[in-house]
């Protein structure tokens, strides 16, 4: 992680270069975290650049844990989508329940693939919405974006008790809130 | 139960990936926008450093008999007062003339004519805060015990600790006053400004609309006791597009922002 820790360097530093050897390491990963927290490709695009530029912004106060930026970039991501305003999320919902028109034949697959993507991710959220804020982002960074619990703790900014508390919570409560669905099915 | 399994993860899309990129090495190669007023500031307090002392060496004339050399107040240090004017004599024959009045006791617009001249009021919290703006520049005036005016500073907000210094104002009474005030940065999601002070109350910014932009203020008065230089300092949250700062001023420093009159 010696490079990491030489590109954060050169970012304190105020190298241009590095935000962009950043971007281009983990602009996926910021980019799908995005996506699953907002459930809109082009809502998770603009979140990424916002990341970065806050990133730029804040670079002289970037931390490493364990000589990785990774939990760092995530709980900036993790700020930035929830401050996403809630109504704009309702409006971009809304937009991606109306009905899709036909696919036209010279639509490349990839359009429905990610037309696909939104819906089944709304679908998640949509099942995720009862739970608190602070569960939801413990359940985003840890079950969907792979973080361990003391990255996902180093992210948000809490001790590892509490993302390990608001994990199991969030569990506990998932599986009363589905098999309460189900059983009204 | 139903599948909480996201989508399988994307890579970015050629073009965003590009155009974002872009965006990212533009923003990054730009100057920093703190460093463009910072030659007038500095300029601007040595002028109103200098215009000050001129005016003290003025005063004290011929009387100072003592032969020493005039030295600079320091922040640190009491900074001399005016003596107040002949309740018996006849004030300027102009309200607003700058000239002989009593430094921290003048309506606004007379106080900012030295520090920033031309300024006009742009907004006002109520009757005692207002912002007064001239070019890319404002200013903050408060009037309590004293009229205080804060330095110029540039209304593109400037993400550093100077942007969240407090003036000072002790009154006879042996309580401290400390003014903060800016502006809210455009576009800044759930933008928030809380002042811890040394008496342990936290004082959370509240915000006005005015000359077409937002502004926060924080006041707070507290009971004075002792060499504030041993007390805890102030200490300032910053909240906003979901990133937290945190400062901690430096006495001195940062907590003597007015620049019509001493700490």
């Amino acid at each position: 992680m010696a490079a990491e820790h030489d590109l954060v360097e050169r970012l304190r530093d105020g190298d241009p270069d590095a935000l962009a050897a950043l971007f281009d390491s983990y602009g996926d990963r910021i980019y799908n975290h995005c996506f699953r927290a907002t459930g809109d490709w082009a809502e998770a695009e603009d979140a990424t650049s916002t990341v970065f530029l806050e990133v730029w912004r804040h670079r002289r106060r970037v931390l490493l844990h364990d000589d990785s930026v990774l939990p760092w970039l995530y709980g900036v991501a993790t700020n930035v989508c929830r401050n996403l305003t809630r109504s704009r999320r309702r409006r971009l919902r809304a937009v991606a329940a109306l009905p899709r028109p036909a696919a036209e034949p010279d639509h490349a697959d990839r359009v429905t693939d990610r037309l696909g993507s939104t819906a089944r991710m709304q679908a998640v959220l949509d099942a995720v919405e009862a739970l608190p804020a602070h569960e939801r982002e413990v359940l985003g960074l840890v079950a969907w974006s792979g973080l361990s619990y003391e990255q996902a703790a180093a992210a948000l900014d809490v001790p590892v008790g509490t993302v390990r508390s608001r994990l199991s919570r969030a569990r506990s409560r998932l599986t009363d809130l589905t098999s309460g669905g189900d059983r009204d099915a | 139960m139903r599948d909480l399994t996201p989508p399988p993860d994307e890579p970015l899309p050629d073009q965003s990936r590009a155009r974002i990129r872009a965006e990212l090495l533009e923003a990054a190669q730009q100057p920093p926008r703190g460093r463009r007023w910072l030659v007038p500031a500095v300029v601007a307090a040595a002028v109103v450093l200098v215009s000050a002392l001129t005016a003290w060496a003025v005063q004290l004339g011929p009387d100072d008999e003592s032969g020493a050399p005039a030295v600079a107040p320091t922040t640190s240090a009491p900074v001399p007062e005016p003596t107040p004017p002949d309740p018996t004599a006849t004030g300027p024959s102009d309200p607003d003339d700058p000239g002989d009045h009593w430094a921290g006791h003048g309506p606004c617009a007379q106080e900012l004519r030295n520090p920033f001249p031309g300024a006009e009021q742009a907004a006002a919290f109520d009757e005692h805060t207002s912002l007064w703006v001239k070019g890319d520049r404002f200013a903050l005036c408060d009037i309590r015990d004293r009229t205080t005016v804060h330095g110029p500073r540039p209304l593109a907000p400037v993400e550093e600790i100077g942007t969240y210094a407090v003036s000072t104002i002790f009154t006879d009474s042996g309580k401290v006053t400390r003014v903060a005030g800016g502006v809210v940065p455009d576009g800044a999601l759930a933008y928030d400004v809380a002042y811890t002070f040394p008496d342990g109350q936290t004082v959370r910014a509240e915000t006005t609309e005015g000359g077409g932009r937002t502004w926060w203020r924080v006041v707070h008065s507290y009971e004075s006791s002792g060499n504030e230089m041993k007390q805890p300092p102030i200490e300032v949250t910053v909240s906003y597009s979901g990133v937290q700062e945190r400062y901690v001023l430096d006495w001195a420093t940062d907590t003597c922002a007015q620049v019509n009159h001493g700490c």
